[in-house]
């Protein structure tokens, strides 16, 4: 059984130039020990769909669908019944760890927060298994480090309080939203390393925002490439970078550094009133008269790999 | 969150370290009254009345005889205690009312924020009055008074804080580590929107101890015998053209200390204003 099961998720924002919909009848499973990569470029909607899961996007977004976890609709239970889920069983890393860490409070004090939460702890117990929880994330020196503030953490180490953070009460499903962004590549690669390792041990399951394709690469059993708003791929690891279906994924993987750093023509679409076929059709090379009318539904390409586009109808 | 830098900062202002000192010594005044004071504040002595300052009595003696350095001595511990009560309910209402309207926004931020833009309207003075002539004069209905006004500026400011702290990623990431709403008021936001409060309490405990002294000047507040610098001003002024000393000491005190509570507020201001950190 999959651990989380999202069908039909759609979050609309009112603005007062129209709804927009960042996340467009999103539907995909994560199964129990699986890595699910979400790619897409800035401004697909990933990150909405991401905050959605846990219910933590603001009053004014429209959030309709289905999140299942383990059976219980996410989107109909209470919100006392979510906040024991939230941080225990789906923990979420955020993307920038500086300004997700509270500046006047001590990390330690920050990462013994959800073992009081959750496990009852009082709090000097809570403060030597935050000091354990940094010293798993490989902070030197953990003990006089728990004292310190935010602010007087490096980027990387800051990221990997925030992992501890995340990780702390043994979640089974954890969010990460772009978990490197804004650390410099040795640092990230000993972040996608660590949190690699951690969830080999944990065997929890993820789900990983990211724009960043050689992350996903790393750590990914799958992969579902957003575009605005709507997902056009969903395929294992091994197809999508072996031979992506959708013409989108290629031109995406071609515009990665190894690969020719091809820029893709023309802007992705006003998430306000999107055109009425293919979304991204005015950007491809394989469009047809067809493309431009109908809107084209997610179809299979082989076991496991499937595309939204006309091409595989 | 306050740190040393703020700290060092703080103590180059010169203004701010004299406005320190002074508030020292009369905290330390007020606390010592018992052992400093040379007379008994109550004690009447009709020969020794309206006597100039003598080395006998530094400051004079009033229309009783009383001696009036005993008087001011024992009036800063009236008015600081009667500020400092008032400044502790005020921001604790007000910061409170702040939070809940920034943090829930909506109806309650609507009808709360409209109920002090009411409140506001109205010269804080004359409400005082109004609400005294209802409840009738004395210390703790001076207290009342002052902060049923004085509450509406924390409420503000800690709401324009709340505003901008409620939408930070890390009240996000605590909302996703299952933290309930009291839970990350109370240690999210509040310790975020600290810097302005204490600015502001610092700033207000100088307008307070002038309230409490125009109540009192105005014969609301403090009641004789009790000493306090408003309400020996009003017995002076009787008194102003041959002995002035019955006014000018209690006026010299308030505008002292009113004065050091303003320059240490700015020089708060100037320490911890984020905005001026990050031109550094």
């Amino acid at each position: 059984m999959s651990i989380l099961s999202v069908e039909h998720l759609e979050s609309q924002f009112v603005t007062e130039d129209g709804i927009v919909k960042a996340v467009d009848d999103v539907s995909f499973d994560i199964e129990e020990n699986e890595t699910l990569g979400l790619v897409g470029e800035s401004g697909c909607g990933k990150t909405v769909l991401a905050l959605s899961i846990l219910r933590l996007l603001s009053e004014n977004t429209k959030t309709s669908g289905i999140i299942k976890y383990r059976g219980r609709d996410l989107l109909q239970l209470e919100e006392d019944d979510l906040m024991a889920i939230r941080g225990k069983e789906i923990a979420q890393i955020f993307q920038n760890p500086l300004s997700s860490l509270n500046p006047v409070l001590t990390v330690g004090f920050q990462i013994s927060e959800p073992f009081m939460r959750h496990q009852g702890l009082k709090r000097n117990a809570a403060k030597i298994k935050a000091v354990e929880m940094l010293e798993r994330v490989r902070i030197p020196s953990p003990e006089e480090r728990a004292k310190e503030y935010p602010h007087e953490f490096s980027g990387g180490m800051r990221q990997r309080a925030m992992i501890a953070m995340g990780l702390a009460c043994k979640p089974s499903l954890i969010i990460a939203d772009e978990p490197t962004r804004g650390l410099d590549v040795t640092i990230q690669a000993q972040v996608v390393e660590l949190i690699k390792e951690l969830i080999k041990d944990s065997g929890a399951s993820m789900l990983i925002i990211t724009h960043d394709l050689s992350l996903a690469a790393e750590l990914c059993d799958k992969i579902a490439v957003m575009y605005s708003g709507e997902i056009l791929e969903y395929a294992g690891i091994q197809d999508f970078f072996r031979k992506p279906a959708h013409p989108y994924s290629e031109c995406f993987l071609e515009s990665l550094p190894a690969r020719g750093m091809k820029p893709i023509r023309g802007i992705s679409p006003s998430l306000i009133n999107p055109p009425p076929g293919c979304r991204f059709c005015p950007r491809c090379d394989h469009a047809r008269d067809e493309c431009k009318t109908t809107h084209p539904r997610l179809m299979k390409v082989k076991d496991g790999q499937y595309a939204r586009c006309h091409l595989y109808a | 969150m306050l740190k040393t830098r703020n700290l060092n900062e703080f103590l180059k202002n010169k203004a701010a370290v004299i406005g320190l000192i002074i508030i020292l010594v009369l905290v330390i005044t007020a606390v010592l009254a018992d052992y400093i004071s040379p007379y008994d504040t109550d004690k009447v002595a009709l020969k020794e009345k309206l006597k100039p300052p003598s080395w006998q009595h530094p400051m004079g003696t009033d229309q009783l005889g009383r001696d009036v350095l005993s008087r001011i001595i024992y009036g800063t511990r009236t008015t600081f205690e009667l500020s400092l009560l008032v400044v502790l309910f005020t921001s604790t209402f007000g910061v409170s009312i702040g939070i809940v309207a920034g943090y829930y926004r909506g109806i309650v931020d609507e009808i709360l924020m409209r109920l002090i833009d009411v409140l506001l309207a109205f010269p804080s003075i004359i409400l005082a009055l109004v609400i005294i002539g209802a409840i009738g004069p004395g210390v703790f209905n001076t207290v009342m008074a002052i902060s049923l006004v004085g509450w509406l500026f924390y409420a503000r400011v800690a709401r324009a804080s709340t505003l901008s702290i409620r939408e930070k990623e890390y009240v996000e990431g605590a909302r996703a580590m299952g933290c309930s709403d009291a839970y990350i008021c109370f240690f999210y936001v509040l310790p975020n929107c600290l810097p302005p409060i204490i600015v502001l309490m610092t700033l207000s405990l100088g307008s307070v101890i002038l309230s409490i002294a125009s109540l009192g000047y105005l014969g609301l507040g403090a009641q004789p015998p009790t000493p306090e610098w408003g309400t020996m001003l009003n017995d002076g002024k009787e008194y102003l053209r041959d002995c002035p000393w019955l006014s000018v000491f209690p006026g010299l005190m308030i505008m002292i200390s009113v004065l050091a509570f303003n320059f240490i507020g700015d020089g708060l201001r100037d320490a911890i204003d984020p905005r001026q950190l990050v031109i550094k």
